[in-house]
Order: structure tokens, then C-alpha cells, then sequence
């Protein structure tokens, strides 16, 4: 990575939009993966992969277009700025469509990236997707086969500046250790699928990970299908984190203005019990997403979602603050390739002071719901869920045999609505966000 | 084409500088546009042009990978040569033989070309799905259109001598529609897509799928909730084949196959299935959403069967696959794009069409669901277990078609559902949709027959 290259490119950029007489924000990327599998203790795929390139956005006829290229020459650059113009003309005029301006941004007082991990050695990386491998193996017997154990990491440096002065920059790297292992005993084998994240390869423990996917696959062996009906249900945090990032869209202010989003019009009102309170924190120390800015290079800060239950706040960007004053700062990026979205950072619902084992004693008889399958079809606009489910019945308050082939259908605001306890088991989850497990009243499960 | 014979050539021969067993060169370049319609006014466009390249080097089984988006030749041959730098040892370079350029031939036919058509005509397309979704039903609250083109050209070469590009251009129109009655929203979308251009919007106009989405959204506010349980279920062609993707699709990957981890893994040659069913992967069906000319690892493309009258016949192969089962390519090579590893994917599947009437196949149930659209779904390969998601779905009364229902869920386990189907329809439905594995999507297009399963796990609002 060259980065006083990178800020040249910028201003070159930045340059020929001004001589254009356009006004626009530049947005570059550069950054590596690597990723590496293991397989019977031996290396089977090793991958680097390298991004560059520049995602600009031009704010012309009161519209905003966005184009994007790999390639920075002079002409590349200029026939980008064209594209980009003539989507902008085609636009829906707005006058919230508009360049932000510039903040300071105040850095994270934790570090966001591993100095080392920036390294050509690849033994250490490919040590931890061996031992997380190794340790699934030695966890139990019944242990048959490991689909894959990886080791990834990503990291690069994003430079965002626009015509009105704005100009931010920040850095970063996460590692992360995943694997996915079956286990059998005679009948339907199971998968166990378990991830940890850090900022580099030191801060992963492989054995922990191994031992996790592990105990996942294994605790599914011999499942049946529940039986139906509506009972008390404990949701596990990874279910609660899952169904909370798929409901995210709805607290884009963007679809509240446009009306797709069940949240519309709901400010204030109590949409959840009173135990839950639901938290964008950008500054989360150790949070997947944390970042001190945003894809519209904006000084993130943590946003306030639900609070005892009640809608308080959205998420915004520059478009949508503008129209409905709120505070931007919700602006994010996963490409140069893609215009930025509105989005959270590291969605959190705030932790009670229960244990599980509480929860579970709480629920007396009824379900312990570990696993999802489906979760890309929950409908933010009407909020309506219909999953696939795993977990373990619950029997006079503790864990009994485990369930599979169960169907869960709802709707969000009625799950949030149903929560009784929220737990004390609050984890980080990669990709973003974390979640304790939760304690529902009544959950519709669907089985035999 | 992207890069010149001499250019591939210096870049495989710096891969092979220090051995190898087998190198290979993707180079892509997808030119599109992407338009959202919503609130009455276009709020999204984005265009571009995403080009890049990867190599991948094998050696004694290790895979190494290595991509970057600069396309001269001393940036491809460094690239090249840093790969070969990852080999645990240095042996003698490895000689290439001459590359040939291979003839593809193309599988689809493009008659109105999308990437170089003004904006205003692909703009109208939304403008007219908008409105015929608002004027079908004053519930209608909200509309949102989306149009995708792309034209992606690939070139791959090898050291095996391949030399070989394919171009295929990519069509979607989508429509998404909001209605609301008090309290109560509901949603609903329709699709309309291939390997084809703009005459998409001839086949398949705008307003039809606006209309459509409108009357479902609709639907759905006076439908009841899906009652829970075991139920008969009747998919109809209309629905097209999630079901067939999720219950088997996925376990006849050979990856799932080669490492044990799918439940038809050693079954070949073995009732999997009801005699009524064949299951056919094939990309050479002209202008569907799954077709191509050759694979993303250089293969052309052919219809497999995979399932014959109930018997499985092959798995999905990609070239790692293929050699490690000691089976013959079939063409699933497939990757997102020059970032990705190419690994077995379905393109078009299909369960083929059987002896029945669609119509006597309702007709004979007397109490169950009959269910005309499938949305997405999911597999646990290992287990076979399966969900999908049912967006218009009714229930089945006397052999008729009574109340609507929503929140439908059908979940299964593969090989029992899959030799439970008693009724297969003559007719044959598709539809079309990006498939998602190991965090790489592919354009895929499935398709069923009317189908009866005398039982299945529906999961609705329990009493």
C-alpha cells in the first residue's frame, strides 16, 4: 500500500472535478485479503486478494450520480465523472441531496487495526486454521469431518474527500477463525459452525473456536422435530444478533422517508418491552464494525435505537438528515464498487443482568432456539419472519434433548413486544454488532 | 479480447517459474448498470465497470490464488511470479504448450443490446412498472423498480494450451410492492430475468410484473395466516423451483460430495427419489439466467442429468472436484467473479416435467396448500434439512382453491421429500434468482413441474 500515492490520486481526482465544475466526493479503497484453508493439518488454499479503486459520486441538477473504476488514469477517471454526471441528471431532484461538510473527526481511543498483521508470514495464520482443526477433532469422536477450517483477514486504508473540503482517512484490520464440522453417531449427522474475530492472528484462540463448532454439531446429534405449538421460548444470542441485523434496514431513515420500513411513523411510540434497549455504537471498543468515520467520511457516534422499549432515533446519512434533521454519521461502505448505504455499524441490544440459566428456568417448559436458517427472507417493510430452526427443548426450567426441522414464523415487533428478560450473555458477533440471548413469552413453533 | 495470447502466455510461464501442476488465468470485465425506482423518482443508479484478474497455481493439491485489478502484463507477470514464490520448494519451471485459441459458442441470443442503450428507455421501464402497480389497487403504498444489465466477458487460459473468452449479457427487472390496509403491511415482488437484452421487457413487459406484484401484495392483506403442521402440498409450475435447489440442488454439489458432507455422498446409482423424478442441470437453455458458453474454469457448458427417474445419475463438478472423484467435467465451474475460487454451482435445475394434468393434480387433493410462488430458501447439505419460504400460497378445500395464506414456511429433510412426491405435473415453470455459497452469488434460473407431496412440515401460526 502506497498511501502518499493514494492521497495524490485523491487530489488529482478532486482536482478535475473542480476544473469540471462539478461537485463531488471521491471515495478510495486499498486493501488485502488473504484467506487460508486447512485441511488434514495441511495448507489447501491459500488466497490474496488485493482492491483498488475509486467510487465517485458528482452532485449535479440537484440529483446524485455514482459511478466507479479500478483504473486511475487521467481518461478512466474523467469518463467515470461522465457516467456518474449523467446517472445524476436522470435523478429525482432534491435539494437534501448535497455534499457533507467537513467535521473533525475524533479518532477511536482504542487501536482499530494490528500493526503486525500487515506481515508476509503466512505460517502463523496458517497455524491457527490447523489447531482450530486439530482441536475440533480431539473435542469428541463422534467428530467425522471438518468442511472447512479458515483463517482470513482483511486489511486496508480508506481516503474520502469531496469538493467542499471534506477530507478523512482511516485504517484498519480484522482477522477471523472460522470452521464448520459434522458429527455423527449412526443417525442424521449434524454441522457445528463457530467464528471468532479479532483485530489480528494473536488475538484469535484457535482451540476455543475448534472446541466451539464442536460442542454445536455435537449437541445436535439425535434431534427430533418439535412439536407444535406456541410456548415460552429462550432465543440464543447468535439467533438474537441474526434477527436483529436482518431487521436493520427498517431503522434506515432513508426507507422511514420513503415509507418501506415498518418503522415509519412509529417514532415515540412503545414498540418493544420495556427490558430492551437497542444501540448503534460505532465506538465500540473491540466491535467488528467499529470505525471513527463513516462512508461519507463523517465523525461516527453512537445512536440511540429503542430505549425501554421505545422508538427514539434512526440511523441517517447526509441525504436523510438533511430532510429530516437528524445527525448523520450512518453512512456505510463495503466496496468502492457500491454507493454507500444507510446502515449500522455495531448494532447492540444492551445486556440485562440475567444469566442463561436463568432465562432457561424462567421459560419452565418450551424451546432453546440456537440456529436459524433463513434469515435473508425476513421482510423489513412488514417485518414478518418465517425460519427454519435447531435448538434444544427446555424441561422444568433446564436444557433437555435437542430439536431440529422446527419452523418459527412471527413478526418482529411482535418478538420484540414478547420479550420478557434480556440476559446478561451479551458476545460480539463478525460482520458487526452483538447480542445477549433473550427470554420470549410465547414463540409459534411449527414441528411434527 | 482482454489480454493477448503473449501477454497470458508470459504470465502463466512466470506461475510455472519454480513448478507446479497446473496454472490458469481469469480475466473479467462486467460493464452494467444498475437503476432503483422508488417514491415516484429514480434514487439509486450506479454504472461502472468492475475489470480484474485472478490466477490460481496448483500444486500437489494446495490451491494458491492470488487477484488485482491491473490488467498490463509486467503487473499480471509480477502478480504471477509472487505466486509462485508461495510454493513450499523450488522445482523446474513447467513447460507450457502452445494455447489455442477454443470457439465458444455462445448459448444465448442478444437482440437489443442494454449496455450501450440511452438511460431514458431503461428509466421508462421502471416509470411503467411504477405505475401499473399504483393503478391496480389504491392499497398500494409503495413501489419500488429495479433494473440490472450487465455484460460480463471472461477469458481464461491454462497451461494445459486453453485459450478461450465468452460473453454473456445479463437482464433483470425487478418490482417490489408495499401494501398497506390499517395497521396491516404486506409485500410482495416479481422478477423477471435472463441471459438476454432489453427484449426482456417485450416477453415480460413492465407493466405485467408491476400488476402482478400489486395483486399479490394485495393478497396477502386479506390472507390468514398458514396454519401450522403436516400438511398435502401442491407447488405449482407458477412457483418455479426453490424447492428442487434447496432439497437437492445443493447436495449434488461435488465439493459437498467429495468431502462427505452431503447426504447423497455414496449414493450413486441409488434410489434417491420417487420414480417420477428427473433432475436435469443444464446451461445451454437459450436466454435463461443461468446459461453460459463455457464455465468460469474454461469448460463449455452441457445439460446433466443428475437424477433419472429417481436414480442418481452425476454431482455438479468443477475441475478440483472432477479429479479429486476421478469423474468427468460437467461445466459447474462457476465463481462471483475474478475475485473468487471457482467451486461447483447449479445453473439452470430442473425437475422434468411428468404425466400429469396440473389441473387433476389440485383437483385431487381435499384438504391441503397449494402454493404459486416460492420465495428464498435454505439447506443444511449434511442433514439434507431444508427450508423455503412460500409468498403465495392458498389453502386447498375440496379440490379447490380457497383462502389465501402468508407467512408460509415448508421445511423437509431432501431424500424423504423428495421420494414422497406422488404427482409430477406435464407442465414447467421457472424462475429466477442469485444462488448464495460460501459468500459468492451466481445468477441461476430453476424450474419445476406441478408437484403433490402427500406430506410436508408447514410452518404457520400455531393454534
Amino acid at each position: 500500500m502506497n498511501g502518499h500515492q493514494n492521497v495524490q490520486h485523491l487530489d488529482r481526482v478532486l482536482d478535475l472535478l473542480t476544473s469540471l465544475g462539478v461537485q463531488g466526493e471521491a471515495y478510495l479503497e486499498d486493501s488485502r485479503r488473504t484467506k487460508i484453508s486447512v485441511s488434514g493439518g495441511k495448507v489447501e488454499t491459500l488466497e490474496e486478494r488485493r482492491d483498488f479503486g475509486l467510487g465517485l459520486r458528482v452532485f449535479v441538477s440537484g440529483g446524485a450520480g455514482f459511478s466507479f473504476t479500478t483504473d486511475l488514469g487521467h481518461e478512466s477517471v474523467k469518463s467515470t465523472i461522465t457516467m456518474a454526471r449523467e446517472i445524476a441528471e436522470h435523478m429525482g431532484p432534491d435539494p437534501a441531496w448535497r455534499l457533507s461538510e467537513p467535521v473533525p473527526i475524533d479518532p477511536l481511543p482504542f487501536p482499530n487495526e494490528d500493526g503486525a498483521a500487515d506481515s508476509t508470514d503466512i505460517s502463523r495464520r496458517t497455524e491457527i486454521a490447523a489447531a482450530m482443526e486439530r482441536q475440533a477433532r480431539a473435542t469428541d469422536p463422534r467428530v467425522e469431518k471438518i468442511r472447512e477450517s479458515a483463517y482470513r483477514d482483511a486489511w486496508g486504508q480508506v481516503w474520502i474527500a469531496n469538493t467542499a473540503g471534506l477530507s478523512a482517512t482511516h485504517s484498519y484490520s480484522r482477522s477471523v477463525g472460522y470452521l464448520e464440522v459434522t458429527a455423527s453417531e449412526g443417525g442424521t449427522p449434524q454441522v457445528g459452525f463457530h467464528a471468532e474475530f479479532g483485530l489480528g492472528p494473536d488475538d484469535l484462540d484457535p482451540v476455543e473456536i475448534g472446541r466451539a463448532a464442536a460442542r454445536k454439531a455435537l449437541d445436535k446429534l439425535g434431534a427430533e422435530p418439535a412439536r407444535t405449538g406456541r410456548v415460552p421460548a429462550v432465543l440464543g444470542r447468535e439467533v438474537v444478533a441474526g434477527l436483529l441485523e436482518a431487521l436493520s434496514p427498517a431503522f434506515s431513515a432513508g426507507r422511514v422517508i420513503k415509507k418501506t420500513s415498518i418503522l415509519a411513523g412509529r417514532q415515540d411510540d412503545r414498540l418493544a418491552s420495556k427490558v430492551v434497549h437497542l444501540v448503534d455504537d460505532p465506538r465500540l471498543p473491540g466491535g467488528f464494525g467499529s470505525t471513527p468515520a463513516d462512508g461519507e467520511g463523517l465523525c461516527t457516534h453512537r445512536v440511540s435505537l429503542i430505549e425501554e422499549g421505545r422508538l427514539v432515533g434512526y440511523l441517517h446519512d447526509t441525504f436523510s438528515a438533511a430532510k429530516m434533521h437528524g445527525a448523520s454519521g450512518n453512512s456505510v461502505r463495503t466496496s468502492y464498487r457500491i454507493r454507500p448505504r444507510i446502515g449500522p455499524m455495531n448494532l447492540l441490544l444492551l445486556p440485562g443482568d440475567d444469566p442463561l440459566e436463568a432465562l432457561l428456568e424462567r421459560a419452565g417448559d418450551g424451546v432453546y432456539v440456537t440456529e436459524v436458517l433463513g434469515l435473508h427472507t425476513v421482510d423489513p417493510i412488514s417485518g414478518d419472519f418465517s425460519l427454519g430452526a435447531a435448538g434444544r427443548r427446555i424441561e422444568k426450567g433446564r436444557l433437555g434433548g435437542p430439536l431440529d426441522r422446527m419452523a418459527l414464523s412471527g413478526n418482529m415487533l411482535e418478538l420484540l413486544g414478547a420479550v420478557e428478560v434480556v440476559g446478561s450473555d451479551l458476545e460480539l458477533f463478525p460482520g458487526g454488532g452483538g447480542a445477549p440471548s433473550v427470554l420470549l413469552r410465547e414463540l409459534s413453533v411449527a414441528g411434527s | 479480447m482482454l489480454i493477448s495470447r503473449e501477454t497470458a502466455r508470459s504470465v502463466l510461464e512466470a506461475m510455472l517459474s519454480r513448478g507446479g501442476d497446473f496454472a490458469e488465468i481469469f480475466v473479467e470485465s462486467n460493464v452494467g448498470t444498475a437503476l432503483s425506482y422508488e417514491g415516484q423518482a429514480l434514487d439509486e443508479a450506479t454504472s461502472g465497470c468492475d475489470c480484474g484478474f485472478g490466477l490460481r497455481l496448483v500444486h500437489e493439491e494446495v490451491t494458491y490464488f492470488a487477484t488485482g485489478n491491473d490488467l498490463s502484463e509486467p503487473a499480471m507477470v509480477e502478480l504471477g511470479r509472487g505466486l509462485a514464490s508461495s510454493l513450499p520448494e523450488i522445482l523446474p519451471a513447467r513447460s507450457i504448450p502452445p494455447l489455442e485459441e477454443r470457439e465458444i459458442r455462445p448459448v444465448s441470443e442478444v437482440f437489443d443490446e442494454p449496455t450501450a442503450a440511452p438511460m431514458e428507455g431503461k428509466i421508462d421501464l421502471l416509470v411503467r412498472a411504477d405505475r401499473s402497480a399504483r393503478e391496480q389497487d389504491d392499497r398500494v403504498t409503495q413501489v419500488n423498480a429495479r433494473y440490472r444489465d450487465s455484460k460480463r466477458t471472461i477469458l481464461i487460459a491454462n497451461s494445459e494450451g486453453l485459450y478461450a473468452t465468452d460473453r454473456v449479457v445479463y437482464m433483470t427487472l425487478f418490482v417490489s410492492v408495499v401494501a398497506r390496509k390499517g395497521e396491516l403491511i404486506r409485500t410482495a415482488h416479481k422478477a423477471a430475468a435472463g441471459t438476454c437484452g432489453l427484449e426482456l421487457a417485450e416477453e415480460r413487459p413492465p407493466e405485467q410484473l408491476g400488476r402482478e406484484a400489486a395483486q399479490v401484495a394485495c393478497l396477502q392483506l386479506e390472507a390468514d395466516p398458514a396454519p401450522a403442521g403436516t400438511f398435502t402440498v401442491v407447488l405449482s409450475s407458477k412457483a418455479g423451483g426453490t424447492m428442487v435447489h434447496e432439497a437437492c440442488g445443493h447436495g449434488l454439489e461435488a465439493d459437498f460430495i467429495d468431502k462427505g458432507l452431503s447426504i447423497y455422498a455414496g449414493k450413486l446409482d441409488q434410489k434417491v427419489a420417487s420414480d417420477l423424478v428427473t433432475v436435469i442441470d443444464d446451461a445451454t437453455l437459450s436466454g435463461k439466467r443461468g446459461s453460459f458458453g463455457m464455465d468460469d474454469e474454461g469448460t463449455p457448458s452441457r445439460r446433466n442429468v443428475l437424477i433419472e427417474k429417481g436414480v442418481l445419475r452425476g454431482f455438479m463438478q468443477s475441475r478440483q472436484t472432477a479429479k479429486r472423484l476421478g469423474h468427468a467435467l460437467t461445466g459447474n465451474g462457476r465463481r462471483e467473479s475474478y475475485r473468487h475460487l471457482p467451486i461447483p454451482r447449479m445453473c439452470n435445475t430442473l425437475i422434468a416435467p411428468g404425466p400429469d394434468d396440473p389441473e387433476a393434480i389440485l383437483a385431487s387433493v381435499e384438504d391441503g396448500i397449494y402454493v404459486t410462488d416460492m420465495g428464498g430458501g435454505e439447506v443444511d447439505t449434511v442433514s439434507g434439512n431444508f427450508v423455503f419460504h412460500c409468498t403465495e400460497a392458498y389453502r386447498i378445500r375440496d379440490g379447490r382453491i380457497a383462502e389465501p395464506l402468508r407467512d408460509a414456511i415448508l421445511t423437509g429433510n431432501g431424500l424423504d421429500i423428495l421420494t414422497k412426491i406422488d404427482r409430477v405435473g406435464h407442465d414447467l415453470g421457472f424462475q429466477v434468482g442469485t444462488c448464495g455459497k460460501d459468500g459468492q452469488g451466481v445468477p441461476v434460473a430453476d424450474a419445476q413441474p406441478t408437484l403433490r407431496i402427500p406430506e410436508i412440515v408447514v410452518g404457520g401460526r400455531a393454534p
